[in-house]
């Protein structure tokens, strides 16, 4: 069972304190989300848990063992994985590769086996190719294996961040707006391969997501960022009913105006 | 202590010419970050173009008004061929990988070089470059200057000080400094992007073609391929400046220059090699350059 | 059946054969001496176009330096079959061992210069890491003409004659299958992965920066091959063999070829250094010839002569090469689901 642990975390640029104070526990299983207005401070919160940026102040776990200061890829080996607002895809590389990249901890042979492809490394990989396929499949996208990750419809590529994603066997998976720029048909099946994920894996799943009416459907408990501070935080029906929140969305006066 | 003073009049010399061609490449790189490794090339053109019509028109008028006139040529010439080069070599590669523009410039080099040594009357072998500056030796406490040096530095000097006006106090200026920070944003702003890189461009192979002149005037032997290692070395003033800065130019141009002419002097053979070292030390001491901006953080 | 087929590859023989046609032509007269050493050089520059590919073309790393590599690995195997040849006889069965023994030595020191430059050099990226391998490989250069042991600035003369078209041969064909092997493994993977994306490498758990040193070292070793193999062909090597043009030529053989293709680079480094051979009778135009081809090629062949494919029997995956037929296919696929909706 893994745990996530973010206590008092801080991120400071020059003079602007971006993100302050957040404190986060994650049980196993769990799907937390993070909401708040443009420029609160989610993302960054994102990119400090993901060791991309240094957080000025606090501390950070999984499972007791200090995530601060560790390289972003030693934070992906330690079982964190996470997806890109704007998409990051290796684009001109096929679907299957990409996924195959991701899935780099199972090849487990030297860099001489693989140059006179021992059987070890025949092996291996034989296993690599099979998972991939086994994911795609999964996630109906086998029929797409060999195209250029570019050239595949804008909501497949948002799906296929989250395949690669899952494809390194992470304990928690990050997700940054995965339903960004969908129509409704769209969030449905992006709230759809979430279900699949939580239900055939055993994951902890942290989201950012600004399409109210998913993240109050899919979220055990949601965090509500403004300003870089969390100003809320409780179970769907808690925030739904927070004033607070209500402000920070529609604007001092927003609430009143709006009964 | 003489000594020392005629190297650095030495050193300033070489110095304002790097400077001169450094700026030609801070230009293009700031504008459409791509190293245009065939600019020296134009020096090489610009000091030929001059020479030709030096041989041509030579012996009409006085020397006073014939010299303005061929520089006035050889610059609007500099900047046609410039504008030439760009319009037909790296504009149709805008928008691809800086690595297509860079080896498109080296198309371009080799392009240049050789068409130039099939040329009739050019060929491989090195020309003397005519007289054009008035010669006469000064005397300055004891130390011996030519005039051609003080003119060299001089108008290096005003043509440097006229590209920093131009580009930080007039409209142009400001359009290009929109250009290259954000082509698209510019082009909504109602800036012509295509024009203004155009104009930058010529802007430059003008420098570099006036270079051809002042670097006639003080070393007489031009060639064809010339331009090679002047060529690098300006480029490392432009990049151990800052490159995409303007003052950087002229700071790395002197550095570089003054570096060279007193390294020169007790190690001949590696001071080619030693620019690089100086060079590598900058760039990881500081990897935008002594007076470069911050680099720019790709926001994730 | 398969089993057989599987030893006995019909690539193999394609080998074998070109082997053959090249050599039999010499052997009987039909390709002068000279050409032939122009087809050795080529191979020579094939090793050095596809190392080159593997930092540029996998790894997107660009270097303007790799003339540097071949020339520790020239003068590194010149100065080993130099001391060898001090305590040996010449004999056939020395002269192959001592070459095998020299080129190897020289990849191994190249190799180990590779990691020494890679590991600052690293830090800076794009075009400021072209200037700083460019600084290199000018530095080595400048290193060479101050050595004295190597005849300094005048250049390494009396090397033995060692390098033959077979042992090009050999070597060109274990350079093709270790970079093919390498890049699809999961090392080569990664390399392409940071090419892509290296944000979103970082976050695969990719190190960037190992594989950058690793994509460098790998290349600097067969650059130093390259250079061992063509100091011991040519016989006399002087630093300004290995200036920043080399570096340039290195480049433009694997652009015009195809950049990050394997095939794409054997392409381009035979037939750019066999052409301006073949266009000999225009004299001085033939490199004007030259420039302009490059500058057709580079804009407006963006995947280079060989058009981003790659050779079948190298079995690797070449997504440029039918990208038109994928995007019709997407469109169809498009159009069906169209069609679901409408129904």
């Amino acid at each position: 069972m893994s745990k996530l642990e973010a206590k008092h975390l801080g991120i400071r640029f020059g003079g602007l304190q971006a993100v302050k104070d957040f404190n986060l526990t994650m049980e196993s299983g769990e799907l937390v989300a993070i909401i708040g207005p443009n420029g609160a401070g989610k993302t960054t919160t994102f990119n400090m848990l993901t060791g991309m940026y240094l957080p000025t102040e606090g501390e950070l776990a999984l499972d007791d063992i200090s995530m601060v200061g560790k390289m972003p890829y030693e934070i992906n080996e330690m079982g964190l994985s996470r997806t890109f607002q704007n998409i990051r895809l290796f684009s001109s590389l096929s679907v299957m590769e990409n996924i195959r990249i991701a899935m780099k901890r199972e090849a487990k042979y030297s860099f001489f086996e693989a140059l006179f492809r021992t059987k070890k490394y025949k092996l291996a990989e034989k296993q690599i190719n099979e998972e991939a396929m086994e994911l795609l499949k999964l996630f109906e996208m086998e029929d797409v294996a060999g195209l250029q990750a570019k050239n595949l419809p804008y909501g497949e590529q948002r799906k296929l961040e989250i395949i690669r994603a899952l494809a390194g066997k992470p304990k928690i998976l990050l997700l940054d707006e995965p339903a960004a720029g969908m129509n409704p048909t769209e969030i449905e099946e992006v709230m759809g391969i979430i279900a699949k994920v939580r239900k055939m894996y055993d994951v902890s799943i942290l989201l950012i997501e600004h399409h109210m009416s998913m993240v109050m459907k899919i979220a055990d408990r949601i965090f509500v960022l403004d300003f870089g501070e969390t100003i809320a935080e409780g179970t769907p029906e808690e925030i739904q009913g927070n004033p607070k929140v209500i402000e920070a969305y529609l604007g001092k006066g927003g609430a009143d105006e709006d009964e | 202590m003489g000594h020392v003073f005629q190297l650095l009049i030495y050193g300033l010399q070489l110095g304002s010419l790097y400077a001169l061609l450094a700026m030609g490449y801070t230009l293009v790189f700031g504008i459409i970050r791509m190293i245009n490794l065939a600019h020296a090339d134009l020096m090489m053109l610009g000091a030929f173009a001059a020479y030709f019509l030096f041989q041509w028109f030579g012996g009409t008028g006085s020397m006073a008004i014939l010299v303005p006139l061929i520089m006035i040529a050889t610059l609007l010439f500099g900047a046609g061929v410039g504008f030439v080069i760009e319009r037909f070599a790296y504009k149709p590669l805008r928008g691809r990988t800086t690595v297509a523009s860079l080896v498109a410039a080296i198309g371009v080099q080799l392009f240049i070089e050789n068409l130039m040594r099939c040329l009739p009357g050019v060929g491989a072998l090195p020309k003397n470059f005519p007289t054009l500056l008035p010669k006469v030796n000064i005397n300055i406490g004891g130390y011996q200057i030519s005039s051609v040096q003080i003119i060299v530095i001089a108008i290096a000097a005003l043509l440097l000080l006229f590209m920093q006006r131009l580009c930080y106090h007039t409209g142009f200026g400001k359009q290009m400094q929109a250009v290259s920070v954000d082509k698209d944003a510019s082009s909504l702003m109602g800036i012509n992007v295509n024009r203004v890189i155009s104009i930058t461009f010529s802007l430059g192979a003008a420098l570099a073609a006036i270079c051809g002149i002042l670097y006639g005037s003080l070393y007489p032997t031009i060639y064809v391929y010339m331009a090679g290692t002047i060529g690098n070395k300006a480029f490392i003033s432009a990049v151990i400046g800052g490159i995409g800065s303007i003052k950087g130019a002229m700071l790395g141009g002197l550095i570089i220059g003054i570096m060279e002419v007193f390294l020169q002097s007790f190690a001949a053979s590696i001071s080619y090699g030693l620019c690089f070292v100086i060079l590598i030390l900058v760039l990881l001491y500081k990897p935008t350059g002594l007076l470069g901006g911050k680099a720019a953080r790709e926001k994730v | 059946m398969k089993t057989v087929r599987k030893i006995f590859k019909p690539e193999y023989f394609i080998f074998l054969l070109i082997y053959l046609v090249i050599v039999g032509l010499n052997k009987m007269g039909l390709i002068n001496a000279y050409l032939f050493q122009v087809i050795t050089i080529a191979g020579i520059n094939v090793i050095m176009t596809i190392s080159l590919n593997l930092v540029i073309g996998i790894t997107g790393q660009f270097s303007m330096g790799h003339a540097g590599f071949m020339s520790i690995g020239a003068y590194i195997s010149a100065i080993v079959s130099r001391l060898a040849f001090q305590v040996l006889e010449r004999t056939a069965l020395t002269d192959n061992l001592i070459l095998l023994a020299a080129v190897v030595a020289g990849g191994i020191i190249a190799a180990v210069f590779g990691f020494i430059i890679a590991m600052p050099t690293l830090k800076v990226k794009g075009d400021y890491l072209a200037i700083v391998t460019l600084g290199f490989g000018e530095i080595i250069r400048a290193v060479w003409r101050v050595v004295d042991y190597t005849g300094g600035a005048l250049g390494f003369s009396g090397i033995p004659k060692l390098t033959n078209f077979t042992w090009v041969f050999i070597i060109l064909l274990i350079a093709i299958y270790a970079s093919r092997n390498f890049i699809k493994s999961s090392f080569g993977r990664s390399c392409l992965a940071v090419r892509e994306n290296d944000i979103a490498a970082e976050a695969m758990g990719v190190n960037c920066r190992n594989y950058k040193v690793l994509a460098f070292v790998f290349a600097a070793f067969m650059a130093g091959v390259a250079g061992g193999l063509y100091a011991h062909l040519i016989q006399f090597i002087q630093p300004d063999n290995f200036s920043a043009a080399k570096s340039t030529d290195y480049i433009v053989y694997l652009y015009a070829g195809g950049v990050g293709t394997i095939s794409g680079s054997i392409f381009g480094a035979v037939v750019l250094t066999i052409l301006p051979e073949l266009l000999r009778f225009l004299n001085d135009w033939r490199l004007v010839i030259y420039a302009l081809l490059l500058l057709y090629i580079i804009i407006w062949k963006p995947y280079g002569l060989f058009g981003g494919r790659e050779f079948k029997f190298l079995n690797l995956e070449t997504i440029e090469a039918t990208d038109s037929k994928l995007r019709k296919w997407i469109r169809r696929r498009l159009r069906r689901k169209k069609e679901e909706a409408k129904s």
